[in-house]
């Protein structure tokens, strides 16, 4: 999807959904519908971003939309919130279970340990047929070293391009806290990737 | 503007989110500054790196969505036996989860079902019940009914409360009668002046839903699922629900928090145990009704797990999970979970 569209109706104002909304609400499966097209790549994106697996981000996308219609009939509509930070709230909350209840049971099993060993200071530098090929699950990796409210911050401010106030309120966060967290995870991203970074520039 | 101040807004001036008068004064300083207009060039590098990596979604994704927002819209709409059910459960579970509202809600059944429950559910209250509209025309007695079944027991001798009770309902009437009842007993279990048990104490009751006959009761009179298809999804739920459940007993075995880290963190394992909780009550009910043995018994097992970690007391957390994991160990739940 193109970062142009995405911007478009990610940043909708939620008044401009209303007609969507309240057919859903009315039990109109297909305004639902249009309402889960123009989000399900961003959400689904941001939850893998978030656990690290395909196939869980996938199943936890389709609970933050089930969870989404649920709530929809008692959705307060305020001036300026954006539909899509209130998906972005709900999409936090479940991935937050769904990491919250893996964490202790496995540890952070989502990576394979090879591909953090590659991530170190001293790594070669890629060539680009690699990075197409591995750059996704590099970044994967790099991102579960995070630990989970820098991961939070940093995917949505970095990698969904959120902006502070509506992390703030995804996240209930304050704003000093994201702000710190996002500077941390940004050195460390940085550090780990650098090599990646660098080549980036080649491709 | 000196470089303290500007490195902290490069990434809201790269991404436009300053005012004009600050955006103005950041560009007025990067234009003489070697350093800050290196780490603006390395942030713009970043956000291209990473915008490359969107992950698109699985067209397939709203296959799912549908099917389940399909079976919610069945189990909540008109009277599906599973959404009666879920209401139910949701109703009962809501009680218990307040010590007191739990002894009121004991209570007020024990004196119900005492002064005849049956009665008033098919011939009291403020609507009465107009059978034709419920019931087809050609339906006869035989027809099969749903029967709740509500025996209420400690789940733990230790915790030294035990209520029995027990009894059937016959809820032959639509959901919405049933709702207006079951309102009425809330409002009276409040009305109550029933005194709450010590804060200590853990009530750990079983809320037993059984079809009366579980060959017919499987076929709801508005709905129109197939027993098949709806014991298929029953058991691919039941297999979802034993690994949430797993995964969250397995978390809090494992837990190694000081008292006040764990408050941080109980909120969050009650709510899902008291969602979880709902569940169990309902997949128990519906894997007992169909026969599923294994099911049924692994559910029961469960359960007090799910009410007691719901149902863990602030100040009391270190204590009530020592016990809890103590008979965790005991019982081998989550082994039996994993083998499930």
């Amino acid at each position: 999807m193109l970062a142009d569209e995405l911007s478009t109706y990610v940043g909708t104002p939620i008044n401009n959904s209303e007609a969507l909304i309240e057919r859903a609400r009315r039990g109109d499966v297909e305004a639902f519908n249009s309402l889960f097209e123009r989000y399900a790549d961003p959400i689904f994106s941001f939850i893998y971003r978030m656990v690290g697996q395909h196939e869980l981000a996938e199943d936890l996308t389709q609970e933050t939309f089930v969870r989404a219609y649920r709530k929809l009939k008692g959705l307060q509509l305020h001036a300026g919130t954006k539909l899509s930070t209130w998906l972005f709230s709900i999409a936090k909350n479940v991935a937050r279970e769904s990491m919250r209840a893996r964490l202790r049971d496995s540890g952070r099993v989502e990576i394979t340990e090879q591909s953090v060993l590659e991530l170190s200071d001293n790594a070669p530098r890629p060539d680009a047929q690699l990075l197409d090929r591995e750059l996704n699950s590099i970044i994967q990796a790099a991102l579960q070293t995070l630990d989970e409210d820098k991961r939070l911050v940093f995917t949505l401010r970095v990698i969904q391009q959120r902006s502070y106030e509506e992390i703030a309120e995804i996240t209930e966060f304050s704003l000093p806290k994201i702000k710190t967290d996002i500077f941390r995870a940004r050195a460390e991203m940085r550090r780990l990737l650098h090599p990646y970074l660098e080549a980036s520039d080649e491709m | 503007m000196r470089c303290e101040e500007c490195l902290p807004l490069l990434d809201e001036y790269i991404c436009g989110e300053l005012d004009e008068p600050l955006s103005n004064r950041l560009a007025t300083h990067l234009a003489g500054c070697e350093n800050c207009t290196s780490e603006q060039t390395e942030l713009q590098r970043e956000q291209n790196f990473y915008a490359r990596c969107a992950v698109p979604a699985t067209p397939a994704l709203w296959a799912g969505v549908r099917i389940k927002i399909a079976e919610e819209e069945k189990a909540g709409g008109g009277f599906s036996l599973p959404g009666a059910r879920l209401w139910l459960a949701g109703a009962l579970n809501a009680w218990r989860l307040s010590p007191l509202r739990a002894t009121a809600a004991a209570v007020v059944i024990v004196i119900a079902l005492s002064v005849g429950l049956l009665n008033y559910i098919e011939l009291g209250g403020d609507a009465p019940v107009d059978e034709a509209a419920v019931r087809p025309e050609n339906e006869s007695k035989e027809q099969p009914s749903l029967s709740v079944d509500i025996p209420v027991t400690s789940a733990s001798d230790k915790y030294g409360v035990s209520v029995q009770t027990g009894g059937d309902i016959d809820v032959s009437v639509s959901s919405k009668k049933i709702e207006k009842r079951v309102d009425k007993f809330i409002a009276v279990a409040g009305e109550k002046d029933v005194k709450p048990k010590p804060r200590k104490t853990i009530i750990a009751a079983r809320r037993h839903i059984s079809n009366r006959d579980s060959s017919k009761a499987e076929v709801s009179r508005v709905s129109d699922r197939t027993g098949a298809a709806f014991a298929s999804g029953i058991d691919t739920e039941t297999a979802h629900h034993v690994e949430r459940a797993q995964i969250l007993l397995r978390s809090f075995k494992h837990w190694r928090f000081s008292e006040d880290e764990m408050a941080l963190e109980i909120d969050y394992e009650k709510k899902l145990s008291r969602e979880l909780l709902g569940k169990n009550i309902l997949l128990r009910a519906d894997a007992q009704s169909r026969g599923n043995e294994e099911a049924g018994k692994l559910l029961a097992r469960l359960e007090p797990f799910l009410l007691d970690i719901a149902n863990l007391q602030e100040g009391l957390y270190q204590e009530q999970v020592a016990l809890i994991r103590e008979r965790m160990h005991q019982e081998g739940i989550i082994s039996s979970l994993r083998l499930f």
